[in-house]
């Protein structure tokens, strides 16, 4: 129980006596998970509408897949990524092993398919809600998409954290690629194992708090963000 | 009613669950458990005496903070300073060396600096630290990490350069990154004999008697005579003599402190 109260006492002290060490930290993990965020939104929301909208053969293969693959267990991905990048793997002369790049490549593969399962359930919705009077009114293809994608922003920026969440709050992808390194390459996560493996256990579940806070905002900030765009259209 | 039933099913779950009688909990270092010698340790145990054994694996550093949080029988480190201070203060009791190596400097295999002419581990920190070289550190207050900072300070100098890499990871993962950075780093022989295989390393500083790695066992309070029957098997000569027979690629990565059997 002490150890509780010690946890969130440490947590409060670093963040008011701003520690430079722990700022760059956080700013590490929302820059990475963020990047991350972005690249799998341009890749996973125009799969996940082309996984909605349109007939294709072996759609059905892929949609399925898409679904399994929310579940891709990170330190798999980690390790996958390390055998494509290491020195004498296909990508060895990329020499991106041990960087943020190497880190952001792992997460893009952790989010992409949430954020693609994500709007392709949105955009099935809106298209079965919408679908009918679009091409009523003739509207031409690509400005029925981007209609179907505004009224279904708030389910789609949902996929978005959602991946953002795992992003930020796995350890196994960026221990393996990124290697915990001190002002390079040490996130969130992995300061906490750190700290846990030094036995310092109310620091890491210190800065656990501190993630948990920085996961918060973000949700917070994002979906104020639909809100009030909401309220103006 | 249908609460009474789930109140009584989560009864029974406690219940049988405070009765199944958990076998010894030991807590041991990643090292010794990745070069083999723990699940070896047991099995012999095991065959020994019957008596089951349950690891936990982790660095000395988190193994420490087990035992003050009271959920180890047995800790097994290499760790002096970190023991010493959990039984000065009470949790353990007092550390018994069973097994030693030695630590040992390895590098890429074309050594770029010629660490590999250098005599010793003190020397070859000096050297490291004069042309700049690329070094992993544990970075993580593990025995081999404060081992490290004990040779830095013999040194006299700070590991300031650019390319000393403050990583915080396990034993295996920081061979790895030296691996593939082509970096120097610091390790025991189990450790590496295992983790070797397919890295491109090769010991640098493998044969400097002054730098030794004691791994010692204590009981914390919480330990009942099972503990201390595990201890005493592993310091008596049938106990010995297993560590003896430990092999990795038909080499001995540790040495039995006492006399083993013949």
């Amino acid at each position: 129980m002490n150890s509780f109260l010690d946890a969130s006492l440490d947590a409060f002290l670093l963040l008011l006596s701003g520690d430079g060490q722990v700022w760059a930290i956080v700013g590490r993990s929302l820059l990475i998970s963020l990047i991350s965020v972005v690249i799998g939104a341009m890749i996973g929301i125009p799969f996940g509408t082309l996984l909605a909208l349109k007939q294709f053969r072996g759609r059905d293969v892929l949609s399925t897949l898409t679904n399994g693959f929310m579940g891709l267990p990170p330190v798999v991905i980690g390790l996958g990524v390390f055998l494509l990048l290491a020195r004498n793997g296909p990508f060895g002369v990329l020499d991106l092993l041990y960087t943020k790049q190497a880190m952001i490549i792992a997460q893009v593969i952790l989010v992409t398919p949430i954020i693609a399962a994500y709007s392709r359930d949105v955009m099935m919705t809106q298209s079965a809600r919408f679908g009918m009077l679009l091409r009523a009114y003739h509207v031409p293809r690509l400005a029925g998409v981007l209609t179907l994608m505004k009224e279904g922003r708030r389910g789609i920026i949902g996929g978005l954290l959602a991946g953002f969440g795992r992003a930020s709050a796995e350890v196994g992808a960026v221990m393996i690629v990124g290697g915990n390194i001190e002002a390079h390459t040490r996130v969130m996560t992995t300061a906490i194992t750190l700290e846990t493996a030094k036995g310092n256990l109310a620091l890491a579940l210190g800065l656990g708090f501190v993630l948990i806070a920085m996961t918060v905002i973000v949700s917070a900030l994002l979906s104020g963000l639909t809100r009030e765009r909401g309220a103006k259209s | 009613m249908r609460r009474g039933r789930i109140t009584l099913a989560a009864l029974l779950c406690c219940i049988s669950l405070s009765a199944w009688a958990a076998p010894l909990t030991l807590i041991m270092t990643t090292s010794i458990e990745a070069s083999g010698l723990g699940p070896y340790l047991r099995a012999a145990y095991y065959e020994d005496t019957g008596a089951e054994v349950r690891a936990i694996i982790t660095g000395s550093g988190q193994a420490y903070a087990a035992v003050r949080h009271g959920t180890i029988d047995v800790i097994m480190t290499h760790e002096p300073d970190g023991a010493k201070q959990l039984y000065d203060s009470g949790f353990i009791t007092r550390p018994r060396p069973f097994m030693a190596n030695h630590f040992i400097l390895v590098g890429p295999v074309d050594d770029p600096i010629g660490v590999s002419k250098v005599a010793g581990l003190e020397e070859g920190f000096v050297l490291l630290r004069e042309r700049q070289a690329r070094f992993v550190s544990r970075g993580d207050l593990s025995g081999t990490h404060k081992r490290e900072e004990r040779l830095w300070a013999l040194t006299g100098m700070a590991p300031d350069h650019k390319d000393y890499i403050k990583a915080g990871i396990g034993m295996a993962g920081a061979l790895r990154m030296a691996d593939q950075l082509e970096a120097y780093t610091l390790t025991e022989p189990g450790s590496f004999l295992t983790a070797a295989r397919g890295l491109d390393l090769a010991i640098m500083i493998g044969d400097d008697q002054n730098v030794e790695n004691r791994y010692e066992i204590s009981m914390t309070k919480d330990a009942d005579d099972r503990g201390q029957a595990f201890a005493d098997w592993l310091l008596s000569p049938l106990g010995q003599s297993r560590i003896a027979s430990f092999t990795v690629d038909n080499q001995h990565p540790y040495r039995p402190i006492r006399t083993p059997l013949q």
